[in-house]
């Protein structure tokens, strides 16, 4: 089976597919390989599209086929199959029908499908070629830093976490031998960039070094973009590929940090998307393309654009449609011997287990199926393609817990989670994109029909929980925190009833001797995921001794700007709260303070971490971000919008907003006290402020203290 | 007072511009309280968000006489609104479409796709208010490139006092409107009564205050 593939530019025709062998990969090309994309129309224009196109040079045939042009399409309809010369084209030629074939026609005439697949993934769906890996992946690791790729400077790397430093021909000439040596079939490197600086360096200095398997060098695959993504900048780095290997930019793939390569090994079985092309994939384009494969196994085309709109609707349904998930505020306070509870998967098994799908939701066939809750949307009972999606996914999932629970260990144990972790993502994705414009086979009433369901699953545990002897102290979604009332059931006994009743697993997922709401800074009632508790020591005695473990959200210590300085401090308080209540909280930061202000705190711990959403120029205050932004500017260092910035507080107060900050590798000996003071003042009321504390209480107590251990001379 | 605002022609294309999602509404509610007939919404970016129309006057019966469909993308806004096309041959009493050029404006469109289907948008609007003699009430995020498709305009500007629409002839119209309904205009009053002068930073006097 081929594993990578060589996707030729240029007046090169088909595909190069590299399969692995026992010592390395050879190579087969594919000289025949033709992508095609479909088109419809009604008979007249299609007709004239057809004599248009049969003149254009990149089109190498035509054919009529029969389709389903969506999912919940009775019929197959005729569409026009148009095969393309090269990869390459594929988009050229759907824009020339779009703009140029569509210009005597009404917009939307003709429509396309089949058009904006990722070259490696439209030779395997279209081939049927299946991309899993065949043997354990060969990897070298070539990593650099921002720094010093700014600086176009090769003089150290680190190859497979080995330094090697020197003049820049020599760490090339020592490159180029681990690369033919190793003969990786993954190539991991730090930043893409990286690939074709070293090669551009060493043909400037005559060293001998092809990154790839064959003659070819490095291609640029895609220029760097900034893009908005739910509200969010990011930046994706310029891609680049080699011949015959695999490249995975860690500066560029979220499920490579997030799970591994066993993680994207799984997702390129389930999805087909080669193992490079998957390793930059957001978690979307990996659900699109699993959703595409299963569309196109059920002869269902996959549209360029989304035409579909929803159906007109009273503003009355749309109001009780459109709402997110059941939350009722925490109530705020320390609350003692609490439970979490929550539903397992819960949206994705809602999918499955109703049947909710895109070509379910709404059907046609069985209009009095009324079965969603509050909107009365009808339901096909007829298997669901997004449960069809899914359903691997949640059983591979079910089976990787229980092996992991019947104790696997060591490597096996480590692959098992990361694969674990590959699919959690998925999961977790896959109903918010259900509602996401772009998503191909998203649909929005499936995604208010997803969430109809999770808002009456949660009441009714909800409701059965109380009926149980337990009290509701807070719900998000897909949990439920309880705390007993009176001679209550046992919660694991509740949560089996609530199973069997709902057909969502409820389990028990935190049992603590106490748990503290952290009230919303408005002070309207308690703010949702901001909490701190304490974990039971479950079994019986003996562990008494055991450190206690503390459960974090959404507070100072768990956000990523959080100094680490801060954070500890944060994470020792807790403690200090266990053992003496809220005046130990104040003791403890009253030491805290002065080791801040003595000095003795080493800034490397005082790093501040910030995304910066725009470049340096736009803003329009001068904020320690932008004196950063500044910093690494004059460094030649290019900061993104989407990307972070590290920083070190010297003097908030300066003049210049460069001056306020210094960056972690420049030289900063000193550090603004009392920002950090201010920061670790912060902290600590937050931690109070479940006790009713807010500033002034904490800073009147701070000089109390102070009064008192002044007395004590 | 619902006579003070302005009134939406049959027939005609009006371009809302400035104010909130709320100046949307409180045309809408007026002109279902002039008109029978449903009000047909074609929506973009949430603006349908039922918040914006429970907020006023009698919400309930308000609600069964909207009917939305909400597009996510330029492709989606198109259809629906060649779909209006079918959808008025049923009893309507006004078409609606905020921000009716927005989704055009997307960077992930081809650019001359993205002019084509917003032109066509635009003067499959402009003929359905003619063919159905209805009224159609847009905003835009560019009123002025949307502007040549519209019969006229009403600009309206939110003040201390509320809401306050003035036609394109310069012609204002003395109605407020605020948050908790149709609360009286002030300005008529004013007109009436003559105008009592707040001090700076004196919360604005009552109606009954005004009345004396």
């Amino acid at each position: 089976m081929a594993y990578a593939f060589d996707v030729h530019a240029g007046d090169a025709e088909g595909v190069t597919a590299w399969h692995l062998t026992e010592d390395g990969a050879r190579a087969e090309r594919d000289r025949d390989y033709r992508p095609t994309v479909f088109v419809h129309a009604s008979d007249g224009p299609l007709g004239a599209l057809a004599d248009a196109l049969d003149d254009d040079p990149k089109v190498t045939g035509l054919r009529w086929a029969d389709r389903y042009l969506d999912l919940h399409a009775d019929e197959r309809s005729e569409v026009l199959a148009v095969d393309v010369e090269r990869v390459g084209e594929v988009s050229t030629l759907a824009r020339e029908v779009r703009v140029r074939h569509e210009a005597d026609f009404a917009p939307g005439t003709f429509r396309l499908y089949d058009v904006d697949f990722s070259p490696g993934f439209r030779y395997c769906v279209e081939t049927g070629t299946d991309p899993s890996p065949a043997r354990d992946l060969r990897t070298l690791a070539v990593r650099t830093t921002d720094e010093a790729l700014a600086r176009d400077d090769l003089t150290e790397l680190r190859i497979d976490g080995e330094r090697v430093a020197g003049d820049e021909a020599a760490v090339l000439r020592t490159l180029a031998t681990r690369v033919g040596r190793v003969d990786p079939d993954v190539l991991v490197v730090s930043h893409g960039g990286l690939l074709e600086l070293a090669s551009e360096r060493a043909a400037a200095l005559g060293v001998d070094l092809q990154w790839g398997r064959a003659a070819g060098g490095v291609t640029q695959l895609s220029a760097a973009s900034t893009y908005e993504s739910y509200g969010r900048t990011g930046h994706s780095p310029a891609r680049y590929t080699v011949p015959g290997r695999a490249v995975l930019d860690e500066s560029n793939s979220f499920l490579w940090g997030q799970s591994g390569l066993a993680g994207l090994r799984y997702l390129v079985e389930r999805s087909w998307k080669p193992i490079e092309e998957a390793g930059w994939a957001s978690i979307g384009n990996v659900l699109t393309a699993m959703q595409t494969r299963e569309a196109l196994s059920r002869g269902v085309l996959v549209p360029w654009n989304k035409w579909e709109p929803e159906t007109f609707t009273d503003a009355r349904t749309l109001h009780a449609a459109d709402r997110g998930g059941t939350t009722l505020a925490p109530e705020v306070g320390r609350h003692e011997d609490v439970y979490a509870v929550d539903f397992a998967s819960l949206y994705p098994t809602i999918i499955r287990e109703y049947n909710v799908s895109p070509d379910t939701v709404l059907c046609d066939c069985h209009p009095d199926r009324e079965v969603v809750p509050e909107l009365g949307y009808n339901l096909c009972p007829e298997d669901g393609f997004l449960g069809d999606v899914l359903g691997p996914l949640l059983d591979d999932r079910r089976d990787i817990k229980e092996a992991l629970a019947e104790g696997a260990s060591g490597g096996q144990r480590e692959r098992l989670e990361a694969k674990s972790s590959a699919i959690k993502w998925v999961l977790v994705s896959c109903f918010g994109y259900q509602g996401y414009r772009n998503s191909k086979f998203g649909r929005i009433e499936c995604h208010e029909a997803i969430n109809a369901f999770a808002r009456d699953i949660l009441l009714s545990a909800k409701e059965t929980l109380e009926a149980a002897g337990w009290h509701v102290v807070q719900a998000i979604v897909d949990s439920v925190w309880v705390t007993p009332r009176d001679d209550p059931e046992p919660i694991d006994s509740v949560c089996e009833r609530v199973t069997d009743d709902l057909g969502v697993r409820l389990e028990r997922d935190g049992h603590y001797d106490w748990v503290c709401f952290v009230p919303r800074q408005d002070g309207t009632g308690g703010a949702l995921t901001t909490y701190f508790g304490k974990e039971a020591s479950e079994g019986d005695g003996d562990d008494g001794d055991r450190e206690p473990t503390y459960k974090l959200r959404g507070i100072e210590a768990r956000r990523r700007s959080t100094p680490s300085f801060v954070a500890d401090c944060q994470r020792g308080w807790l403690d200090a709260l266990d053992d003496g209540g809220p005046e130990a909280v104040v003791d403890a930061l009253e030491r805290d303070l002065a080791a801040l202000r003595s000095g003795r705190v080493d800034p490397a711990d005082l790093v501040v971490t910030r995304r910066v959403s725009k470049p340096a120029g736009e803003y329009s205050r001068e904020t320690r971000a932008v004196g950063a932004l500044r910093r690494y500017d004059a460094h030649g260092v290019d900061r993104h919008p989407g990307q972070s910035v590290e920083y070190v507080v010297v003097d908030d107060d300066a003049d210049r907003t460069r001056q306020r900050v210094r960056l972690p590798f420049e030289d900063a000996s000193g550090y603004d006290a009392d920002h950090y003071a201010d920061r670790l003042v912060r902290a600590a009321e937050t931690v109070l402020s479940p006790f009713g504390w807010d500033r002034g209480r904490v800073e009147r107590a701070l000089r109390e203290t102070r009064d008192l251990s002044l007395s004590a001379f | 007072m619902q006579d003070a605002l302005p009134t939406l022609e049959p027939g005609e294309v009006t371009l809302l511009r400035g104010g909130d999602r709320g100046a949307v509404a409180a045309l809408v509610a007026a002109e279902l309280r002039e008109r029978d007939g449903l009000a047909r919404w074609v929506d973009a970016r949430n603006h349908a968000s039922t918040y914006a129309l429970t907020g006023h006057g009698d919400r309930r019966r308000l609600l069964d006489r909207v009917r939305v469909a909400r597009a996510f993308t330029a492709h989606q806004h198109h259809a629906l609104v060649r779909q209006l096309v079918r959808e008025v041959r049923r009893p309507t009493s006004l078409v609606v479409a905020p921000a009716v050029d927005d989704l055009y404006g997307d960077d992930d469109l081809l650019a001359a796709e993205a002019q084509r289907l917003r032109e066509a948008s635009l003067s499959t609007l402009a003929a359905l208010a003619d063919a159905r003699d209805l009224p159609v009430l847009v905003t835009a995020t560019d009123p002025d490139a949307v502007s040549e498709h519209a019969d006229r305009a009403i600009d309206v500007e939110e003040t201390r006092f509320g809401r306050r629409f003035e036609g394109e002839d310069g012609e204002t119209t003395t109605a407020y409107w605020t948050r908790g309904g149709w609360q009286t205009t002030i300005p008529y009053w004013v007109d009436l009564v003559g105008r009592v002068e707040p001090e700076p930073d004196q919360p604005v006097p009552h109606l009954e205050e005004v009345l004396g």
